[in-house]
């Protein structure tokens, strides 16, 4: 199974072993993960929302749409990101 | 964290329109299905630093007690944690109404009890302007204060220690120019400024 990776910028960097550890465990479960290109914030659960709720939409937005190219699904391992994408999913 | 013990709500001024714009926010627009079961109270993680409980804000909301609501110290301290929204039996959106009045308390300029935390999210968004992802490193130094040699020596340490372990990226990762990231990024801003 292929999947749109999107990484977020947390798991990129300081949730580094996160990211080791589902690597791991999908060679196992057959699953490949294709980074999205060019993915940017996901639009940070409360961090842009509550800075500005629309920009914070319109930044996850920009990742659905990438992944939407790709013509895959979309998986994230951080839950915010999952939840901010979910979010913007139901709203368009 | 210092621990709060729990207050009660003393109504001092109230103003009816703060309820409807608390409906205008996203998650919001059922505020009044609130049944004060405090489910979220019980379950909420950061609750001892909190000095209204979320049960004891939606009750505020309802009253119209804006000024109240916005100078509380629980709508910064809330972590979007969701697990009040998760055992809400009225299914209420709570960590973005939460949201939605930081927000607002943004707008009408009132203090935060926690004065680092408005500029948190302005330096998080500005950082994710400028590189269209999160640079940890840069947040912390927009955030410390520089003039305390206890503060910059424990983040130095601590800084090292997460480099060693290749967590702490020096150079941020940017986004490829030719998209249009920062047109997205004007335009959204613009957007909330007009309305």
């Amino acid at each position: 199974m292929k999947y749109a990776y999107f990484p977020g910028c947390a798991v990129h960097a300081s949730a580094k072993e996160y990211a080791m550890s589902a690597n791991a465990v999908n060679k196992y479960l057959d699953i490949e993960l294709v980074e999205i290109p060019d993915w940017n914030c996901c639009g940070a659960i409360d961090a842009v929302y509550a800075y500005n709720p629309l920009l914070s939409i319109s930044l996850a937005s920009r990742n659905l749409a990438l992944a939407e190219n790709m013509k895959m699904d979309i998986v994230t391992l951080c839950s915010a990101c999952f939840f901010t994408l979910s979010r913007a999913n139901n709203m368009l | 964290m210092e621990v709060n013990s729990l207050r009660t709500i003393t109504p001092q001024i109230i103003d009816p329109s703060f309820t409807e714009e608390t409906m205008k926010l996203q998650g919001g627009e059922r505020i009044l299905d609130c049944i004060q079961c405090g489910v979220c109270a019980g379950s909420c993680h950061a609750r001892f630093a909190m000095d209204y409980s979320p049960m004891q804000i939606l009750k505020m909301a309802h009253l119209g007690l804006k000024q109240q609501v916005l100078s509380s110290s629980t709508i910064w301290i809330c972590a979007s944690c969701y697990t009040c929204a998760s055992r809400c039996p009225r299914d209420l959106d709570i960590p973005a109404i939460m949201s939605g009045f930081k927000n607002m308390a943004m707008k009408n300029n009132v203090p935060a009890p926690i004065a680092l935390k408005p500029k948190f999210h302005k330096a998080f968004a500005e950082i994710v302007g400028k590189y269209g992802r999160m640079h940890e490193p840069e947040l912390k130094m927009k955030l410390i204060n520089k003039t305390s040699p206890g503060e910059l020596l424990r983040n130095a340490s601590l800084g090292i220690r997460m480099f060693r372990k290749g967590k702490l990226k020096l150079q941020p990762s940017k986004l490829d120019p030719s998209t249009r990231f920062s047109e997205i990024y004007k335009n959204a801003l613009n957007e909330e400024v007009k309305k």
